[in-house]
């Protein structure tokens, strides 16, 4: 049997085991914001002046793209820290790894996770995006539809990135700590570039912001920010996109390792000792 | 055959194998005994590639075992793991197909064996829902869709009751029959010694003992006599000369001596205190003879 095909099995299974929880997330966040729309588009009713378009559409588009990166990015890898938690607390991960070498249950669960993650943002942005322009709240601008693009462009980038170090979080927790605190120092880089973006949407481009959307583990919540607002050269772009992307391949090859080395250990196991005891 | 040669091990200054040796060739059941802590956990997951090995290797049929190879094992680790929400047939189809099957062959031979094992009423059962007992024997199931060729099974009594443990030896019994290599391990000693024929006992990460459990029970210097005679009480027993009383309660007295031992004049001295009810003569159980191996 081939590696892909094992790869496929675990995939397959991680699909299967979270359609539900999947279904209810993703209507529930469309569902909210439509509301939001249909709510705007109601009180507006009062004035034209309610409807934003132009630069104004353009900041709130901004701000929207870094919260929705925020969000995804953070959900879909806590999905994945407790998927790696839950094996390793359920010791279902042995048998598992009879079959397989850890690396490859990792990426079979990271790329169904964030599959579904993508999925989730790609149905949510474009149910608000085209209620929003039906009810007339705002006004698309001409460059949202490359505006789109990048969000999920950068999710991917950004996701790949951040997952393996979720997966890691979740492979050194032990049985009966709460899962989530091991998220605590992710999210925490997380926040940086989340904060700086949202603060920033609504004014120009600032050297904070141009810092951090050139460095790799921030790029990918501020770099779509400036791309769709133009403040971006060509060039920043490139760099940025060369550098997340070496810095996605050290991250997960680090990462793996980590994962490797801690989720066959019973128990909490601490950063060093994942990494000594890594394959 | 299933090899391990020289495997050795430490877990900081804990020693969990040392220089560890064991066969265990195709269509033999091999039950592996040893205390807790002795390093069979250690040695079984090495089969798996589980532990980083100091020195040693560990060999399928003469090679050294790869991917390949392992999707024709079977494995039950000692901590038991499934997935708590998957259900019982969407598990070992699963776990069928992670080892190489068909969808299809996955899912008759999963229904096939849970069948077997009584759980036909199961199959769409939650995991999580079900007794021990039962999770244990999805566990085995799991451990057995894919007809390994070799079967490593990690405390497989631990929790049954007799005739648990009976049903579960029947089923290894005829995996080794149909040609499959089986080792499990165990550290009730005497619970083991009935259901099996071959053993290896480990003591401190190295096999000090191995064979089958009738000879390495007769290689013993002792012998055991165990005599009942109602109404006698047991202080007749003291006359019967070379011999030391290691239990005695009531009119039960039971009797260590050395092997070549004539029996008959131990009986002629119990009958003459009355009528013998239980009279027996036997090397000693297989936990004596581990202590007596490692000199305990």
């Amino acid at each position: 049997m081939s590696v892909w095909q094992t790869i496929r099995l675990v995939a397959s299974r991680e699909l299967a085991a979270r359609r539900k929880g999947f279904a209810v997330v993703t209507g529930a966040l469309t569902a909210v914001g439509l509301g939001g729309m249909a709510l705007v588009a109601a009180v507006s009713e009062s004035g034209p002046s309610a409807v934003v378009r132009g630069s104004e559409a353009d900041e709130v588009i901004g701000f929207f793209t870094v919260v929705v990166l925020f969000v995804a990015i953070v959900f879909t890898g806590q999905v994945i820290m407790e998927g790696v938690a839950e094996e390793k607390r359920s010791r279902v991960v042995e048998v598992v790894l009879g079959t397989m070498i850890p690396r490859h249950l990792l990426t079979g669960k990271v790329a169904a996770i964030g599959l579904m993650g993508l999925t989730e943002i790609v149905v949510v942005v474009i149910t608000v995006a085209g209620a929003g322009q039906a009810l007339e709240v705002f006004e698309l601008p001409r460059a949202t539809t490359l505006g789109l693009v990048a969000v999920i462009f950068w999710f991917v980038l950004g996701f790949t990135l951040y997952s393996a170090l979720y997966a890691a979080a979740g492979a050194m927790v032990s049985p009966h700590e709460n899962v989530a605190n091991g998220a605590v120092p992710i999210n925490l880089v997380l926040a940086i570039p989340y904060l700086v973006g949202v603060t920033a949407a609504g004014a120009g481009d600032t050297v904070p912001l141009r810092i951090l959307s050139i460095f790799p583990l921030t790029a990918p919540l501020t770099m779509p920010l400036r791309a769709m607002r133009g403040f971006a050269e060509p060039w920043e772009i490139a760099l940025s996109l060369a550098l997340t992307v070496a810095a996605a391949y050290l991250l997960i090859r680090l990462a793996g390792s980590l994962y490797t080395g801690a989720v066959m250990r019973g128990g909490k196991v601490k950063w060093r000792a994942a990494w000594k005891s890594r394959t | 055959m299933l090899r391990l040669d020289g495997l050795s091990k430490r877990y900081g200054r804990v020693v969990a194998l040392d220089d560890c040796a064991l066969e265990v060739p195709r269509g033999q059941m091999l039950g592996f005994l040893g205390p807790n802590g002795a390093g069979k956990t250690t040695a079984m997951r090495s089969v798996f590639g589980l532990v980083t090995l100091e020195s040693g290797a560990v060999t399928w049929e003469g090679s050294p075992i790869d991917r390949e190879a392992r999707l024709g094992f079977g494995y039950m680790p000692e901590e038991r793991g499934l997935y708590p929400r998957m259900t019982v047939l969407d598990q070992v189809i699963y776990f069928g197909r992670l080892h190489g099957m068909s969808k299809g062959a996955a899912q008759d031979r999963g229904t096939e064996l849970l069948d077997d094992l009584g759980l036909s009423e199961r199959l769409d059962a939650r995991v999580q829902s079900l007794s021990h007992g039962n999770q244990q024997r999805v566990q085995l199931a799991v451990a057995l869709v894919h007809d390994p060729e070799l079967l490593v099974l990690d405390e497989p009594f631990l929790g049954l009751d007799p005739v648990a443990a009976e049903t579960m030896a029947g089923v290894l019994r005829k995996r080794a029959a149909g040609g499959a290599a089986v080792l499990f391990s165990s550290h009730q000693l005497d619970v083991v010694e009935h259901l099996c024929r071959d053993v290896a006992i480990i003591d401190s990460g190295t096999v000090v003992l191995s064979g089958q459990v009738d000879e390495l029970r007769a290689a013993s210097r002792h012998r055991h006599v165990e005599i009942v005679v109602p109404g006698a009480g047991t202080a007749w027993a003291s006359a019967i000369a070379d011999a030391t009383i290691t239990f005695e309660d009531g009119d039960r007295v039971r009797l260590e001596v050395e092997r070549g031992a004539d029996p008959r004049p131990f009986f002629e001295l119990a009958a003459a205190a009355g009528e013998v009810a239980e009279f027996s003569f036997a090397p000693p159980p297989l936990s004596q003879v581990f202590r007596e191996a490692v000199a305990r």
